[in-house]
């Protein structure tokens, strides 16, 4: 190993230990699809909305606006 | 939004501008506490609402000295949910119960002390499930070795939600699976 990486052995082992013994799969996801993207950085409209959608926060169907007391009176 | 005098302003498409850098540097804010009420609400709103929580996060940062660049910052966040106050975190019924997760980490984008921003979210079916976006409490010398910190960040979450999940009888059809894009990290 890279000797600037060698620090970061012991995450290495964790998650390598935890591929071997089976219990995770680590995969490659493209940027494009990298959905944490909107978690590390700012990101521009169309990306931001798009990554938004993907994590399940949209419009929600019932409107929750307003008090109890302003339906009631 | 009436609080902070918002409820009448006009709204935006994002809660942050893309490439802003916030710093420690600048005129500092007269009166702190409305930054600090104003974070505190919003923090609040993370809880249903993790498209705020990277821009929350960021300038959560500069709590004990809030600057008027900050307070902008602010501004803009308010103004973004001015625009999408009905949006909201939806839980979907789904017969596959697959466990995943992404991490993603921004290697040493904090200008004051280089550290990096490190981001996962794990969903169970088409849900949500958990989400964290914060600053890595070590320096990274590589975007390879901030991408792992995330990444070992994110197994021990998953390893926990699955533990919580057999505890509740619940097992899963395939093994979790966690989305990573730096290579250099799969390669190792």
């Amino acid at each position: 190993m890279h000797t600037r990486s060698k620090h970061i052995e012991i995450d290495v082992h964790y998650i390598r230990d935890q591929v071997l013994q089976n219990e995770i799969v680590v995969a490659y996801v493209p940027s494009a699809n990298q959905i944490a993207d909107c978690l590390t950085k700012a990101l521009t409209h169309t990306r931001f909305s798009q990554l938004r959608d993907k994590l399940g926060v949209t419009p929600s169907p019932i409107n929750l606006k307003g008090g109890i007391k302003d339906k009631i009176s | 939004m009436r609080k902070f005098k918002m409820e009448n302003t006009s709204s935006c498409p994002t809660p942050m501008i893309t490439g802003k850098q916030f710093t420690t540097e600048g005129e500092k804010l007269q009166d702190p506490t409305m930054f600090r009420q104003a974070i505190g609400a919003l923090q609040y709103l993370i809880n249903t609402r993790l498209d705020i929580a990277f821009s929350v996060n960021k300038l959560n940062q500069f709590m004990s000295s809030p600057t008027i660049d900050h307070w902008r910052g602010i501004k803009r966040i308010l103004r973004y949910l001015q625009g999408t106050i009905q949006h909201c975190l939806h839980i979907k019924p789904s017969t596959d119960l697959d466990l995943v997760g992404f991490s993603d980490a921004d290697w040493a984008t904090s200008v004051d002390d280089r550290k990096s921003m490190a981001g996962q979210c794990v969903f169970l079916g088409e849900t949500l499930v958990s989400w964290s976006s914060r600053k890595q409490k070590v320096v990274s010398r590589s975007s390879t070795e901030s991408e792992y910190r995330a990444l070992a960040d994110l197994a021990t979450e998953i390893t926990w939600t699955r533990s919580l999940l057999a505890e509740l009888k619940l097992s899963l059809p395939r093994k979790p699976t966690l989305w990573c894009d730096n290579l250099r990290v799969l390669r190792h």
